[in-house]
């Protein structure tokens, strides 16, 4: 049974087909990984199954439930979580507050309760930091805690957006090139909490990367993507013996 | 002197509650407002009229906050949805729209002409020192309550959140949550301040016309804003006091330099006005009491 489906997704972006029916599950508790060069459609496709651009035709189902047509925000709510290619920390804020922000929560978000049910709020911010120092530890980030999130390193902030999508508690999460502009030390690193994660909390994770050697160690299951169709899948060892994916990858040099 | 001291306290809190409101917008939430006087227009004309019309003035300065808030309600559903530069464009329309009717619609405006003879505040207090004295008074206590009101807001996870927006509406939404609706919030809460603005003004100054709400009014508070520093509530207060003596202290300047016609004068304190804003934006882009980026 799988956490997250997408069958048959077509996008056209501008006239363009940047999406020709392609289908992925990603089965519960496991890692899939999707490859493919620039302009593949990677991309893309998570557009579609987070809901930033709503596929022309074609199902993303989440849990058995249909969310084709859900809003971004509530495919958040639902436990579908993504980080961004770009990250899109917000920058004035501390690390701390970055996680603060993205912690669901019952008070503090609304004009009455902060000015009304004032010690509600403190009730429920105390639990919230505690719980975000817990993941700020765990992703060693508790040292720049308090420091503005625009000034961290580039794999930092991969790693706060990370923390921010695990304060929604979800149960799968879609990471757009999270080893991009990362330096090699920390690109183990990050990998090694992606594996924990996925072992110890059963958290599902689709990853797009173009850093092959660590998705490919990653990854239960691959995907390669060309020109907006998937082109292989099975396991990393498959995907990369095929042929195709050397065409694709390389213009059908080796 | 003291009256004049006086009259010019009483316009910088009147300018000082603008600039709060929107750097409520701006400065914590990124809102381009660029139509801020169409709400002070509204709420101005709102009280005056009631006003005329025999209501007391305790009821009709909450009814000109909340005529600015209904006002601004319509703009805030259609235009927030979109991205911050058709905010702008929108807003700033919209205040011309606003000024335009206000001007053509005389059976009720009077139009160019003006409203004339409207009720002071705290008229009854007789001779009119006393009662610039009390409306100082009580523009104080409504600004510092309003700043503590904000600073609690700013400060809460609600403030964390519009500050979140500011920074990256796209993130905030992929985390499940709802930026329209903090900003229609914020917009609101801030074009209900300058409708009390507003109201002040009409009962202050006991004379309105069109031609007092051009954009101008709406870049006196941006200017304020961006030389006290967008984003903390301290720094735009101070920002409007420096603008206010600047604006006020230019008219002595032609005791120095007498040779300076009145005419000239105007536009001169325009260009001291626009040298501040320059100077600051080359060389303290982060305003009196921002943060230093970096």
């Amino acid at each position: 049974m799988a956490i997250l489906e997408a069958m048959d997704i077509h996008l056209q972006i501008g006239g363009f087909h940047v999406l020709n029916g392609v289908s992925i599950s990603v089965p519960h508790d496991s890692i899939v990984g999707i490859v493919g060069t620039n302009g593949a459609g990677k991309s893309s496709l998570f557009a579609a199954i987070s809901g930033q651009l709503p596929p022309s035709r074609g199902t993303v189902i989440l849990e058995g439930r249909e969310i084709t047509a859900t809003p971004p925000r509530k495919r958040a709510q639902m436990g579908l979580g993504r980080t961004f290619q770009v990250p899109r920390e917000f920058k004035d804020l501390t690390v701390l507050e970055n996680m603060l922000a993205a912690a669901p929560r019952r008070y503090g978000e609304t004009l009455r309760s902060i000015y009304f049910g004032f010690p509600n709020v403190k009730q429920e911010e105390k639990v919230l930091v505690e719980r975000a120092r817990d993941w700020l530890k765990f992703l060693n980030l508790e040292q720049v805690a308090h420091r503005p999130a625009g000034g961290l390193s580039g794999g930092q902030k991969k790693l706060l957006e990370l923390g921010r999508v695990l304060m929604l508690s979800p149960r799968c999460i879609l990471l757009d090139e999270p080893f991009a502009g990362v330096n090699p030390v920390l690109i183990q690193g990050i990998s090694e909490k992606i594996q924990s994660l996925n072992k110890t909390k059963g958290i599902a994770f689709v990853i797009i990367e173009h850093h092959l050697e660590a998705v490919t160690s990653l990854a239960d299951y691959l995907y390669a993507m060309n020109e907006g169709l998937v082109i292989a899948e099975g396991s990393s060892e498959v995907v990369m013996n095929d042929p195709r994916v050397h065409n694709a990858y390389m213009g059908g040099v080796i | 002197m003291l009256a004049y001291l006086t009259a010019v306290a009483v316009i910088a809190l009147i300018y000082m509650l603008l600039t709060v409101g929107l750097n409520l917008q701006y400065g914590y939430t990124g809102l381009i407002n660029f139509g801020h006087v169409a709400f002070y227009a509204v709420g101005a004309y709102t009280s005056a009229l009631l006003s005329l019309a025999g209501w007391p003035l305790y009821l009709t300065f909450p009814v000109a906050v909340l005529a600015a808030m209904l006002v601004a309600a319509p703009i805030g559903l259609l235009s927030l949805r979109l991205s911050d530069d058709y905010l702008a464009i929108v807003t700033l329309g919209f205040s011309e729209v606003v000024r335009i009717v206000i001007q053509e619609e005389d059976w009720l405006t009077q139009g160019v002409n003006g409203l004339s003879r409207i009720p002071r505040l705290f008229g009854e207090l007789g001779n009119s020192g006393m009662s610039d004295l009390a409306t100082m008074l009580l523009l104080i206590a409504c600004n510092v309550v309003a700043v503590l009101l904000i600073l609690h807001l700013v400060r809460s996870p609600y403030g964390r959140l519009i500050q979140a927006i500011r920074d990256d509406q796209v993130a905030v939404e992929a985390l499940g949550k709802d930026p329209s609706r903090f900003k229609v919030q914020i917009f609101l809460i801030g074009s209900g301040m300058a409708g009390l603005a507003g109201a002040f003004y009409a009962h202050f100054v006991g004379f309105l016309s069109p031609e007092l709400f051009i954009p101008l009014v709406t870049f006196y508070a941006w200017i304020a804003m961006i030389v006290g520093g967008a984003g903390r509530t301290g720094g735009v207060v101070l920002g409007t006091l420096l603008l206010m003596a600047l604006l006020e202290g230019s008219r002595f300047l032609r005791d120095v330099i007498p040779w300076v016609s009145e005419v000239q004068m105007a536009s001169l304190r325009l260009a001291v006005v626009g040298l501040v804003l320059i100077l600051f934006t080359i060389y303290r882009p982060e305003g009196l009491l921002g943060k230093r980026k970096g």
